[in-house]
């Protein structure tokens, strides 16, 4: 019978180093979640200071603070939002559930990776216009692209409509009367509310979208792709 | 002033529209009937025009199924087309004609197009503001056998190319346009516009043959400017293309629809991403 010869220091020294890598790859995995963390928190409140967000969820009664429309108006009424409505949850409710997380996938390897990180054509379909039936035209990309004055028009029009069914008595509405209607509105000095301006596209989703995906790609590895971040070796 | 990429990005974009939405929804009509006479002072005094009860009509010769008159009856004789002196206005559906007398009898079978199609550079709320004007006039000027001349009619499409931009694509020079086609589809009912809408939203990876300015076919009296005119050809002329790399249709929904003045239109919008890589010119 052959005796077994235990170097117990020896495998006291190996277990400790591995309890040590181990924690020490939690430890890092940890870490690169927080920044991940980081970068997702900077991401949302970027989003909900940029001009046009501030100005959107200052609702209808806001000023044109974002410049779009030359200062006039604002671009809640332009867009024509209804008002109890809230257009940037719709964003918010993409951007929130973005969750970070990570395994081994490998002794000496973690892999980081991300959930939920929306698509941008998922924030082009969950915003669409307020008049379309529900699906098309983004009013999120529009900020980017350009938005037509229809929206002003549809609005205008229910506006004159809404005073004609309260006043108790119906507008004849017809062409020549909206015409007259809308320019008398649009040469009035004092009106700013539905002033009819050419709307000026600026940067939006998109560039804040590309500015976060670079963010998170630099912070993980070379070789990483939204959704899965692969660390390979990082934490040898 | 000489024709720049964007004339050629027009035209290119109109005659492949009208193509591609004929093609697939056989949307026109043969037709046989009078051609009824009025008066149209745009028109040099020894012309006379003739109208049909339809607005355009079909002159692409490139579908099996649509007939494309070469001439028509006037007082019982055939009177062919010269392309000078006697031709068919398509834009407006009359016949034009040199010399013939006001009290002719003039017949003939025809294809009459059932949307019709319109290139415009107003925006899209003028449209709609112009729809409803254009219809106020067509109501006060009923005529049964004709319509007026250079009056746009339901259903239509109206089309405009806007925005344009270049990215740098590859080393000297080449860059990607990129340029966005719309359609603004005014129709009567929702089965048309959901055929229109249907049709275009399949267009997704299509491409457009880039062609030249002066390939547009039609002269200034709305008639082929060499008397015969077929896509095909273009097709088979022009190598160079270009690609729908994304195509978004939205409707008006019937919320907001029944507030407005022309609720008994339907509305809905195309918006066609076209890109092409070129060199500047």
């Amino acid at each position: 019978m052959n005796n077994i010869t235990l170097n117990i220091p020896s495998i006291m020294e190996k277990a400790d180093l591995a309890k040590t890598k181990y924690w020490r790859q939690n430890f890092a995995a940890r870490g690169i979640l927080d920044q991940c963390n980081k970068v997702k928190n900077d991401f949302i409140e970027d989003f909900l200071y940029h001009p046009v967000t501030k100005e959107i969820l200052a609702g209808p009664t806001s000023s044109n603070t974002s410049g779009t429309l030359g200062g006039y108006g604002n671009l809640f009424s332009f867009i024509g939002f209804e008002k109890d409505q809230k257009p940037i949850d719709d964003i918010l409710n993409l951007l929130l559930p973005i969750e970070f997380d990570y395994f081994f996938s490998q002794k000496t390897e973690v892999t980081i990776y991300v959930r939920n990180f929306p698509a941008i054509d998922e924030i082009w379909n969950a915003t669409p216009m307020p008049w379309s039936d529900g699906g098309g035209r983004s009013w999120a990309k529009g900020i980017e692209s350009g938005i037509s004055g229809l929206n002003y028009y549809v609005n205008f029009e229910r506006e004159l409509k809404s005073k004609a069914s309260r006043s108790g008595y119906g507008l004849e509405l017809n062409s020549e009367k909206f015409r007259k209607t809308l320019s008398d509105r649009q040469t009035n000095q004092d009106s700013t509310s539905f002033k009819l301006r050419r709307y000026t596209p600026t940067s939006y989703i998109t560039m804040l979208f590309q500015g976060y995906r670079t963010r998170l790609n630099k912070l993980l590895s070379p070789t990483n792709k939204i959704p899965l971040f692969r660390l390979a070796g990082l934490l040898k | 002033m000489k024709p720049q990429f964007q004339h050629k990005l027009a035209t290119s974009y109109l005659l492949w529209f009208e193509n591609y939405f004929f093609k697939k929804s056989e949307a026109y009509s043969l037709q046989t009937g009078t051609f009824t006479n009025f008066s149209d002072d745009r028109l040099p005094p020894e012309y006379n025009a003739f109208g049909v009860p339809f607005k355009q009509l079909m002159y692409d010769s490139s579908f099996a199924n649509v007939y494309i008159p070469s001439g028509l009856y006037v007082d019982g004789n055939f009177l062919p087309f010269d392309n000078e002196n006697y031709f068919l206005d398509y834009e407006n559906g009359r016949f034009v004609g040199n010399g013939i007398p006001t009290g002719s009898q003039i017949t003939g079978t025809y294809t009459a197009k059932d949307v019709n199609i319109y290139y415009t550079n107003d925006t899209e709320e003028n449209i709609v503001l112009n729809v409803q004007e254009s219809i106020d006039r067509s109501v006060n000027n009923v005529h049964s056998s004709y319509y007026d001349p250079y009056q746009q009619k339901m259903p239509a499409i109206y089309l405009s190319n806007q925005i344009s931009q270049n990215k740098p694509f590859a080393f000297g020079g080449m860059n990607e346009t990129l340029t966005q086609g719309k359609a603004v589809i005014l129709t009567y009912n929702s089965f048309e516009l959901d055929t229109i809408m249907s049709i275009f939203a399949d267009t997704y990876n299509e491409n457009i043959p880039l062609v030249d300015f002066d390939a547009h076919p039609i002269n200034e009296f709305g008639s082929p400017k060499t008397g015969y005119y077929s896509y095909n050809d273009i097709e088979k002329t022009y190598s160079k293309q270009i690609f729908i790399k994304n195509v978004v249709t939205t409707k008006m929904s019937d919320r907001i629809r029944h507030h407005n003045l022309i609720k008994f239109l339907y509305i809905g919008f195309v918006d066609f991403e076209l890109s092409i890589f070129r060199y500047r010119s």
